[in-house]
């Protein structure tokens, strides 16, 4: 008998897909393709509450990403569409349960190749977009839980962030002190 | 040679499109822009600079020219030491510049007397205080930071050094008060430099690369006769008349893959350190029964690079939430790289810029709350110190051909490469001032280490001496026995010191650009 990998969603859920990225076209995601990813990007903050106050400083980059993505090959805009329907679902099946679910129980082995479309959602985008969350700032939180007035901002970071220049007045690092040998 | 191929001739060809090859052009083209110039490479173009390899990168890890680098099949390794290649070096435009560290230290003046010091390596056919203004330059060129206290220095540094960061603060405490001075890791880092830390695929071009030096050279209108020709592997050398005079490369055509011969008044070899032994072994004829600058059988010989030493250690929390903030290591020490640790083989000491590290969204990924995120980057940390030990290199190891030739139409590679007897022994004492500092530190389940002996900083194959009895080229780089042939590359550095080669390499090709151009001694910077 065949196996059932997930229990998570419904039948879209758990579609059997290749693990490649699904072939599309490139392009640029539409508007309403935006705003439905955009909703898991900000849940990733809300969850793991570490873009102290939005997601909002985060939305450009976030955006470049996305259209960097979509606009060039091998383009995700299968994938995101997609996922889009995956979500879709998660939300007719565990209502306001569904981020919860696709961060925390979804089943899916990240480190195995993706051959559900809730795998492939999972992977391709939602792991994806943790990846930029943490490297476009979400970081901060989670090394400097509580930054001290002087410098809330540009005091830690992180590869993959873009720290300022190395002429900036504010180090774009959190520095030793010095010592005269 | 058939008139078709005399057809076109070139004032020079440039084997090769690396740091050297690239520098060449450049100085040449700059003195003089109409230089007819031919410049060969066997390696295809990957764009730089591009949004979406960068996200690619900082999503996946993924660098998008791992294609270039070797494979594990297309190197014998046959001596006693495994010689790893996968990684070492890259077929490509612009060279192993596209993925360096950037890591610019200057070699010492006791590095120009290694043979004359301890009866092993080479020593240079001139001394540091020669190559000094040349090192000056090679730093304003690749935008070098550092700081200034080197004895050795006669000049600041062109760029500010960068800090130690937060987490090298206890590492500078434990050296000092074991008598370890403590550095600032002289980086190539151009002013433009953000901070991203993702330096092996840099998103705005600011660590210095072979391929945007070669973007500037085919953008300017200036440089109307300079030819570029990429996947176009050279496959030997000729003479023309006199063994004296090599004026012929042969080269595979990149769309026909057919052979073809251009003509060059002066050959630049700038094939790096694998393959400028090989083209010169290849090149048999007559006049070189056993491969051009190889009558007296050096060609190939006193393969060295970096043997690499470590030492971790791990504490059981770390309150401050330490992660690397760089891409790269910011505290060094030049302590154990001195004259009286020549004998033994001089260490470069540096804390690892991949430690401490926590991989925040891998966690995140896997399903753990917030709070098992915390635990997890405030829990364990590890710490490492590492070095480059110093090697003299040997007459019995050699890099040859192997049979066979790579998927960018180079022959393969065969490496014969045995470490001397006494060699785990003096890691084993480099490792133990190594283990002080941790243990100083208070780090635990210390582990110290000799790593691989990687190709990263291959050098020494067609070594400069004073005579051909000692050296493949002269002090010039020019190729013993003949008039117009050199090999710019590390392959010509008498030694690689215990520190990374290549501002020593732009050193010495910036001061070869000087002697074509007839300026020799006429150094300003
Ligand atoms: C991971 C890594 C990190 C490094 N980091 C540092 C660092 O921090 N600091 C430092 O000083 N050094 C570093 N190095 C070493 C540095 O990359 C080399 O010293 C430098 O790039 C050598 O330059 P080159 O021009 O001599 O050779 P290369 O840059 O290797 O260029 C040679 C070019 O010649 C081409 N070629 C070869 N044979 C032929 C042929 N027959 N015909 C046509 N073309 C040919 C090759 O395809 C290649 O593109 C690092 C090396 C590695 C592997
Ligand atoms: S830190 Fe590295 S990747 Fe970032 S801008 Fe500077 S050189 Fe480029």
């Amino acid at each position: 008998m065949a196996h059932t990998p997930h229990k998570v969603g419904g039948d879209i859920c758990s579609q059997m897909l290749p693990p490649e990225v699904l072939p599309a076209e490139p392009r640029p995601p539409s508007e309403a393709e935006i705003d439905g990813l955009w909703r898991v990007f900000v849940a990733i903050g809300e969850t793991w509450q570490n873009t102290v106050h939005d997601s909002a400083g985060l939305r450009s980059s976030w955006l470049d990403f996305l259209t960097q993505k979509c606009v060039t090959r091998p383009s995700y805009i299968g994938e995101y569409s997609s996922a889009l329907s995956v979500f879709e679902e998660l939300d007719r099946t565990h209502g306001d349960a569904a981020m919860d679910t696709l961060f925390f129980h979804s089943g899916v082995n990240s480190s195995t190749p993706p051959t559900t479309r809730l795998a492939h959602a999972k992977q391709y985008v939602v792991d994806e977009f943790i990846r930029v969350q943490i490297v476009i700032g979400g970081f901060k939180n989670f090394i400097v839980p509580d930054p001290p007035a002087e410098r809330p901002d540009h005091i830690v970071n992180h590869r993959g962030f873009v720290a300022g220049s190395r002429y900036n007045r504010v180090t774009p690092v959190r520095v030793a002190i010095e010592q005269t040998p | 040679m058939s008139a078709d191929q005399t057809r076109v001739g070139y004032e020079y060809i440039i084997i090769g499109s690396g740091v050297a090859g690239s520098t060449l052009a450049t100085q040449l083209l700059e003195a003089n822009p109409l230089t007819k110039i031919l410049m060969l490479e066997a390696g295809p173009v990957v764009p730089m600079k591009d949004r979406r390899y960068w996200w690619d990168y900082v999503v996946s890890y993924k660098k998008p020219y791992t294609h270039c680098y070797d494979l594990a099949g297309d190197n014998d390794s046959v001596g006693r030491t495994p010689w790893v290649s996968e990684g070492s070096r890259m077929m490509i435009y612009g060279g192993s510049t596209v993925h360096w560290g950037g890591w610019s230290m200057r070699f010492k003046p006791e590095d120009f007397h290694l043979f004359s010091n301890t009866g092993g390596g080479g020593d240079w056919p001139y001394g540091y205080d020669e190559l000094e203004p040349y090192y000056c330059r090679a730093e304003s060129y690749l935008s070098v930071g550092g700081d200034d206290r080197d004895p050795w220095r006669s000049k600041p540094y062109p760029m500010p050094a960068y800090p130690w960061t937060i987490s090298d603060g206890e590492m500078v405490e434990a050296f000092q008060s074991l008598g370890i001075t403590p550095g600032k890791m002289p980086m190539a880092r151009a002013r433009k430099c953000m901070a991203t830390g993702t330096c092996k695929y840099c998103p705005v071009g600011a660590r210095f690369s072979g391929s945007y030096i070669l973007d500037d050279l085919l953008a300017d209108p200036r440089f109307v006769n300079f030819t570029y020709l990429g996947s176009a592997p050279a496959q030997r050398l000729e003479c023309e008349g006199s063994k004296a005079k090599v004026n012929w490369v042969t080269y595979l055509d990149p769309t026909t893959a057919e052979e073809v011969t251009a003509r060059g008044d002066t050959v630049l070899v700038c094939s790096g350190a694998y393959e400028a032994p090989k083209l010169l072994q290849r090149s048999v004829s007559t006049a070189w029964e056993e491969g051009i600058g190889n009558d007296h059988d050096l060609v190939g010989r006193y393969p060295v690079s970096h043997p690499f030493l470590s030492v971790s250690g791990t504490k059981p929390d770390n309150p401050e939430r330490w992660i690397q903030e760089y891409d790269f290591p910011t505290l060094m020490s030049r302590t154990y790289d001195t004259e009286a640790q020549q004998q033994n083989g001089k260490i470069f000491l540096m804390k690892d810029a991949n430690y401490p590290s926590v991989d925040i969204a891998a966690q995140m990924i896997n399903g753990r709350t917030r709070a098992e995120v915390d635990r997890v980057v405030t829990g364990e940390r590890s710490m490492h110190l590492s070095a480059f030990m110093e090697e003299k290199g040997s007459w019995s190891d050699r890099f040859t051909a192997a049979k066979g030739t790579t998927r960018f139409g180079l022959p393969r590679t065969k490496i014969d490469f045995s470490h001397p007897a006494d060699f785990t022994a003096r890691a084993q004492k480099n490792l133990g001032y190594m283990t002080a500092v941790l243990r100083e530190m208070g780090y635990q389940n210390l582990n110290p280490q000799i790593g691989s002996q990687d190709g990263h900083h291959t050098s020494s194959t067609t070594r400069m001496g004073v005579d051909p009895t000692e050296g493949v080229v002269d002090e010039n780089l020019r190729v013993f026995g003949t008039e117009n042939l050199y090999v710019c590359s590390n392959a010509a550095l008498p030694n690689c010191a215990a520190v990374n080669p290549t501002l020593t390499l732009v050193a010495v090709t910036l001061k070869l650009a000087d002697h074509l151009l007839g300026r020799d001694g006429e150094v300003s910077v």
